[in-house]
This record gives C-alpha cells, structure tokens and sequence, in this order.
C-alpha cells in the first residue's frame, strides 16, 4: 500500500495524473467429473496495475512485485507506454474522490465466512454434493460439478486524491451436471449457482432440481421437431447465457465505436418488444457484479440500455466515453477471466449486472398458456457468428422439453437455434416473473426471467 | 522440492515462471492502448493420499510463503483423496535435466528507439487500410510481444528449465458501405522476439484485411441453405474446424470424460479406434511448429511429441498428459499444458493441424463443378460434444465450373463432425498453421495460445446465409 501511496506522491511531483490498482486475491476450486474429485486447486495471487496520463495520453503497466523498487519500475514503464500513445479525445481526468460517505452505501458483496474458509473446507462442500447425488433414492445418479470460491480485495489509488481502499467481496460459483440412469437410458440435467454469501448456497436444492430435470426426461417420449421454426422458452438460466453471451458484446462502448456491434447507429430505435426492458445496475445487493466504484474509482450507477423495446444507451469507461463524447457510465471493469477480476489487464467497458425487467408470467402459466414450444434449459458456447448483424446459432446437447398445449409432452436433443439478436428481441411474446442470477465466461452477471421467443429457426444437424 | 519431499508426499511437481510482456492496441494510427507486464509465480502440484492438490502463488516467493503454498496443496489433496474413487496414476516417463531454449535471440535495440521501431509498422498498417477510403469505419492492430522463462522439477528428479518468446496480435477492420457493415479480423502470432514480429509483412496484411472487408460490403449472402453442398475449405477456415471438431475432442481428458453418459461425450468417445475419414487423411498434433505453442517439453516436464491423432484416416491417438496416459495404457506424449504457473495442466492441443496432401489447391477448385469456397474461420458454434458445428466465414465465393466467382458475405458452414470427415475427397498441398490467441479450457476457464491448421480441404456440408 506504502508502495502505491510513494508512486501517486512521486506521479505528483513530476505532473503527472497516475492511478495504482491495488488487487489481492484468493480462488479456491473443485472439479468433479463422474463422482470423483479430478481437479483441486488454489490459486493466490496479487499485484498492481498502473496506469499514467502524460498530456492526456495514457500508458498500463502491471507487475505482480509489490516492493518500491518494482512498483516505480512499473509506473515508469507505463510512462513511457504514455509518450508513445495518442492523446485521448475529450480528457477530462481520472476520477475524484467520491461525493458520498462509502458507508452509505451497502451491497452485502462480502462474506467474512466465506473468505475465511480454507481450500479444503471449500473441498468439504464439494464432497458434500457429491454425497447427496450418489446417496439419492430416486435414480442412479451422476455428478460432474464444479464449485469456485473467491475472495479479492482492491484498492485504487489516484493523483486527483482518490483512495477506495480495501473493497472485499466474495463469490461462490457452481456449476452442477447430473446424469440420471435408468436401465441403459441415461440424461443429463445442468444447473448454475452462484452468490456472494455462503449462507445463500444452496447446493441441496440445485442438485435436487437437478436430478428432478433429469429424471422427469428419462420419463419422457424422445421426439425431433419437424418444423423449420418453432416458438422458444429460455429458462432463467439459459436466458442469461443469451444475456451474456449475445447481448453483453452488443452494448459495450468499444464494440459500438467500431461498428463490430449490432446495435451501433441504433440509438432510440426499437430493438424488441415494448414489454422488454434490460439495464446495467451495478448496485444491486448481492450482485456478482456489484461494486462502490468501477475498477478505475467511478461511481456505479444504473444504465438503461433498453426501455419499453427502445435502445437508450451504451455501457462506457473513462476511454471509450471521451471517445464517444459521453461520460463515463461506471462500468470500467478489470474482468478476470476466472471470476471477478485481473490486475493484469487496463479496464474497459464491461457490464456489472445486466438486469431483465421481470415480467407478469409464473413459470408454470407461461408454460401453461403456450401451444407449442421448446424448452431450453441449457445453452452454452454461444457467440455471435456474424456479430455486426448479431446473427447466432447455438446447438444444446442437453434434452429440451417440448411444450404442446400447456403441457410437457417429450424431449428433443440436439437441437441448433439460429436468429438475428435485434430481431428476436422484436419477437419476445412472454417475460417471467422470477428473476436468477447468473455469471458466465468472462465474469459477465446476468439477472434473467424466463423468456419465450416466438418463430425462432431450429434445426438438427443430422 | 525437499519441503515437499519432507511432508510425505507421494509425488510433488513445481514450475516456477517469470514473464516480460508487452502490449499494443493500435487505432487510426496512434497508439489508442499500451501496457508492459511483469510476472513472476510459482505453482505445486502434489499426490497426497492417490489425490491431486494445487496451489499457486505469486504474492512474494519467499521461504516461508512458498512453503505455506506447498503446505495447502498437501492439505487440499488430503481432503480431496475422501472423494476419489481410484487413486490417481502417472505413467512412467523418463528423468530429464536440462536447459532449452527457442529458436530466436533477443531484441538487441536501445530501449528508447524500441518503442518507436516497434510502431512503425503498425502506424503502416493503418496508413495502408486507410488509404482505401471513406468505407473503413474502423480499424485495430492489437499485439503483444513476450518473453517466459520457466522451470520445472518434480519429484522423479526431472529439472528441466526452458526459454522462449513468442508474439501474438490481431488485425480488424470493419467497412461500412451502403448500410452493409463488415467486421474482419484477422489473428497472427509466431515464435520469437520483436525481431521476429517485425519481420511480419503486417502492412501487407492490413491492406489485404481492408480490400476483402470493403468488397464485402458490395457482395451478397446465400438466401437459401444449400445442403450437402460441395465446400472447399481455405486451409485458414479448415484451420478453425479443426481446432473445433477434432482437436479438443482428441484431449484425452475428454474422451475419459465419455465415460460416465456417452450421449454426452464427444463424438471421438465412440469412433476411437475406427476409420473415421479417407485413407489419405493425416492429423497430427506437433509441438516443433514455431508458434507460441511450442515447447520442448510440456508443463508435467514429459518431452512434448509429435502426436499422430488420425493415421491414414483411422483415429488412433489422442493428446495426453501423464495421468491419462495411464490410463489408456500408453507411453506420456508431453500434451500437458497450462497457460501460467497459475493452474494446473491438462491435455491441451499445441499445433494441431491436417498433414498436406497431394492436390494443389488450384487443382482442387479446377475440379469443383459447383460449390462454395469458404476462406478464413470467424466464429464457431459447437455442441459440447463437436458433433455438430457452424462456422462463419470471413469471406466466400461461390464455385462454378472450376473457377472462382461471386464474392458471398456472412456464409455459414455447418454439419455432422463425423459425417463432414468422411465426405473429404480432396487435400491440398498448401499446409499453414493458424494461431488462435485465447483457445479456452477447463472450469475456472485456462486461455492459451495454439496453432491450428491444415491445407486446403473439400468435402461436403450444408451451407447458409446469416439472413
């Protein structure tokens, strides 16, 4: 910390504007595959990233030696990154310290009890799991699950005063696979937790849930649909993957500057239905993607990006809004790839928690009110193909049920769904709800009803 | 090593890594992003019990804090042995002491003139997309430029020290003409140290990059999927398809992985063994390819081999690390990798690519009647088990009686891994090795670089329009 505080001092000295982010971190993993534990892993690392805007041009350094020595090393390292680099439009500063008190603010982001357990306590919970699938009445059952614990701390220091020191917060992520057995029939079912405080895991009710999935398909008719289009149902959990996936890339400043995204010269045109509305809130509690101030010291904030069909903004960092003449939306992230984030990387503008609006529909009506439909409750690996048109496809190996007449009537497998982003949106025909949290590749949080999506393009591949 | 040793382990592995990097983000010719990286971590991988426990650290690499790392290992292993089911089992390999090193040499420019010569190819680059017109909306050079020392030592007495360097970038350019935008990236990578880099004709590549994005824009797309349609594949596009479809499900991680629902496994789990493609199909994994996926010897300090995946179109071997080794029975072929100190290895493909054939890739689009030619991978969308695929491409024609003629965009690709493998009828000459920078696997997610490649390839899939 001395170390940061002396670079900030000397920054000072010589005019410069510097900002040091301060990160520690402790991840903690466990990978089950087939009933065993294959994988145990604790990771503990930390460092510094340093960024300097000489003449509003800017340089980044990192080095994960904290000593004096280093730390200047690495400030003039960055600085002379700065001389080379272009001066940014519209400079207007790093940020100043925060108009309001911190404590006002409250996110319950930390759990003292999670930090605090140990890589084998963490192994404890997983064997837990595990016990409750291969102990279960119903079936033969199967796990494959990981689970991911994680505690940081970061700390920005910056030449306009600023000092957020110390911020903790804690995740628990999992991920669980279940395969039910019955005879030589086996299915899969999957199912994603995450939170930030170990009292809310709960991983006795996803597996249950899990296994109750799996089964109710080994009771099920295997069908193929034979229509070329098909309305969809995402599950909140598939409907954050599509959040995250396909949505998230489309909504960050950089992609909309270049034009590598859908949604770039869209602004206040409608891009779904007048029922569908999606904000950035980076302050909800118990948000994976909460946080007092963005990785470079902003205030987060609430963006819309989405109201009553209509698209009314972009997510921005410092960068990416002198670009764009805007101010900066409090979504400069230093996104790890494993959960949460990197000193390694300068920031750049990334959701925090990408919020549906809940609509009207119970899970059980909107099934209940649909003709004919498919049922994804898992999608995965799902980027846009052509990202400039926000054309996607993605294939679920996982069973999807097939809604008939309100009912559940069988399965399919292997199923491949193919639309334009802009123009499913136009084509959303019911909203849940309940909303699910979930986090993805690339620390995306997503907070996700039920979607169903009408005339949506389905195939199989043989 | 002798901590570890002194705690009763029954098999104990350390790396200990140090690395200098530096990076770029280019935009209209100024430098828009630049930021140095320096690293330094340790990671141990102890068997305690028949189990796995790892830790790694970065936070100081004293005594006593790489002791207190080695000390949770053993206690994570420890805990983790209660939910093993057979004790874990490395093949035997041999003890290896030595020091490698890659094949560049160091960056012998004064520090001050680096900066300036590295970025002047780079400010060509744009100068070159730029002088192409009102119809670039953007354009972005990105690299980075690294130099990775690392040692490795286990407890069989192996201690084996290698060094290299390796760069890595990406190119894009999106034109817009018409209200049709086009996005075209274009990733690059190689061994060595800026000499090497600077070495890349990267304005050439820019300016070709930025004519193909602008004729896009002017081009149409399929209105109609075509079925089993005759495809000849660039070996940049094939390069894509292979890295999905047979490279990772040949990580023998994987194919253990069938195991347990093989509905669920990739497709390899049950065509292991079996001709899977025509005779004169050839698919290897080789860690010599001057990418930034070479190595000498792999993360668990096994020699790295040239692996033979798919011999003369029977699938006869995967990539293993020295656990799954032991369990198919065979010999370690050094396929353990990770990206950092930070994780664990696992079976991971280096280069992987199909072996060259006999056809010029002239010769193969002379002898197409009719059909599309698909140049450059984009994005794939793979099921979890690489049966079934899609792949965008970043340009394509159509072919007609053997020539090339209209230009397509946003052509996609899809079909049946296995199906798509046997209707191959021609293989070019013309092998190139593509590197894709961030090739992700594992839970938490581990991103490294790897080559992929192959020549040109024809064969029949389905084909689409992204409209």
């Amino acid at each position: 910390m001395e170390a940061c505080r002396s670079v900030i001092s000397l920054a000072n000295r010589e005019g410069i504007e510097a900002e040091v982010f301060l990160l520690k971190r402790d991840l903690k993993s466990i990978r089950i595959t087939s009933n065993e534990i294959v994988e145990a892993q604790n990771i503990v690392e930390g460092g510094a990233g340093i960024r300097v805007a000489r003449n509003s041009s800017m340089g980044f350094s990192a080095t994960n030696t904290l000593e004096r020595n280093s730390v200047e090393t690495a400030y003039r390292s960055a600085l002379r990154i700065a001389k080379s680099s272009a001066r940014i439009p519209n400079w207007g500063g790093l940020p100043t310290p925060l108009p309001t008190s911190r404590e006002s603010v409250s996110l319950d982001s930390y759990d003292k009890e999670l930090a605090l357990k140990s890589p084998d306590e963490i192994a404890e919970l997983s064997l837990e799991m595990l016990k409750q699938v291969t102990g279960h009445s119903s079936s033969s059952s199967a796990l494959t699950s990981v689970l991911i614990a994680v505690f940081e701390e970061f700390s920005i220091f910056n030449s306009n005063g600023l000092e957020h020191l110390a911020e903790p917060s804690t995740v628990l992520y999992s991920r669980i696979i279940v395969e039910a057995k019955k005879a030589a029939e086996c299915c899969t079912a999957m199912k994603q937790f995450c939170s930030r405080r170990l009292a809310d895991f709960n991983p006795e009710s996803a597996i249950e849930e899990a296994i109750r999935s799996a089964t109710q398909v080994l009771h099920l008719p295997r069908r193929r649909i034979s229509k070329s289009k098909c309305d969809v149902i995402l599950s909140p959990q598939s409907a954050g993957a599509f959040t995250a996936y396909l949505v998230a890339p489309m909504i960050v400043g950089k992609s909309v500057q270049t034009g590598a995204s859908c949604f770039t010269n869209m602004s206040n045109t409608r891009v779904a239905v007048e029922s569908f509305s999606l904000k950035d809130q980076g302050r909800i509690k118990g948000g994976i993607g909460s946080a007092i101030v963005d990785d470079e010291g902003n205030p987060t904030r609430t963006t819309t990006i989405i109201k009553n069909g209509l698209l009314k903004g972009f997510l921005y960092d410092i960068l990416t809004a002198c670009r764009s003449e805007e101010s900066s939306t409090g979504n400069a992230r230093r996104a790890s790839d494993t959960l949460g984030r990197t000193y390694l990387r300068a920031p750049e503008p990334l959701p925090t928690n990408l919020v549906i609006e809940s609509g009207d529909y119970g899970s059980e009506e909107l099934i209940e009110e649909t003709k004919e439909a498919v049922l994804l409750d898992s999608i995965d690996y799902t980027f846009p193909l052509v990202p400039e048109r926000g054309y996607f496809s993605v294939t679920s190996s996982l069973p999807a049920l097939l809604i008939e007449k309100g009912e559940i009537e069988g399965y399919t497998q292997n199923l491949t769904i193919s639309d334009e982003l802009s123009k499913a949106l136009t084509r959303v025909s019911g909203i849940g709800k309940d909303i699910q949290q979930s986090t993805y590749l690339g620390s995306t949080v997503t907070f996700s009803p039920y979607l169903r999506i009408r005339d949506m393009a389905i195939s199989y591949g043989s | 090593m002798d901590y570890a040793l002194s705690r009763k382990v029954k098999y104990v592995d350390v790396r200990v890594q140090h690395e200098e990097g530096t990076g770029f983000v280019m935009g209209e010719g100024e430098v828009e992003e630049g930021g140095t990286v320096s690293l330094t971590g340790i990671g141990v991988r102890v068997i305690v019990n028949g189990a796995w426990g790892f830790c790694s650290t970065d936070s100081g690499l004293s005594k006593p804090r790489v002791r207190e790392t080695i000390d949770r290992a053993i206690k994570l292993a420890r805990k983790s042995s209660e939910g093993t089911i057979s004790p874990v089992e490395m093949a035997p390999t041999k003890v290896i002491r030595t020091r490698v090193k890659g094949p560049d040499s160091d960056f012998t420019l004064k520090e001050d003139s680096t900066l300036e010569t590295i970025l002047k190819p780079a400010k060509d680059c744009d100068r070159r997309i730029r002088s192409l017109g009102s119809e670039i909306q953007a354009s972005s050079l990105s690299f980075t430029v690294g130099k990775f020392t690392e040692t490795f030592a286990n407890s069989d007495g192996s201690l084996i020290t290698q060094a290299y360097s390796g760069f890595l970038g990406t190119i894009f350019v999106v034109a817009s003409c018409l209200g049709v935008t086009e996005y075209y990236p274009h990733d690059f990578g190689g061994l060595g140290y800026y000499e090497k880099f600077l070495s890349e004709d990267l304005p050439l590549l820019a300016e070709r990059i930025a004519k193909k994005a602008c004729q896009l824009t002017g081009s149409r797309t399929l209105q109609k999927t075509r079925t089993f349609q005759t495809v000849v594949m660039d070996p940049h596009f094939a390069a894509l398809w292979v890295h999905e479809t047979l490279g990772h499900p040949l990580e023998a991680d994987r194919l253990l992985g069938g195991k347990g629902n093989p509905e669920n496994a990739p497709w390899t789990y049950k065509a292991f063994g079996n001709k899977v493609a025509p005779e004169f199909l050839s698919l290897v994994d080789d860690p010599g390819v001057e990418t930034p996926a070479w190595h000498k010897f792999d993360d668990e300090g096994v020699e790295a081999k040239r692996k033979s995946l798919i011999t003369n179109g029977v699938m006869k071997g995967c990539i293993h690390n020295r656990e799954t080794a032991a369990a198919f029975r065979v010999e370690p072929n050094g396929g353990a990798r990770s990206p950092s100190y930070h994780f664990t290895p696992m079976p991971r493909m280096c280069n992987t690519y199909i072996e060259p054939g006999d056809w010029t890739p002239d010769a193969i689009i002379e002898d197409t009647k009719e059909g599309i030619y698909a140049v450059g991978g984009m994005t794939p969308s793979v099921d979890s088990r690489a049966y079934e695929w899609r792949i965008s491409a970043k340009e394509a024609y159509i072919v007609a009686k053997g020539e090339i003629k209209e230009m397509l965009r946003d052509v996609i690709l899809s079909g049946v891994t296995p199906d798509f493998l046997i209707s191959l009828d021609a293989i070019g000459k013309d092998l190139e090795i593509t590197v894709t920078p961030d090739c992700g696997k594992g839970s938490p997610v581990q991103m490294l670089p790897v080559g992929n490649g192959g020549p040109t390839i024809r064969g029949k899939t389905n084909v689409e329009g992204a409209e």
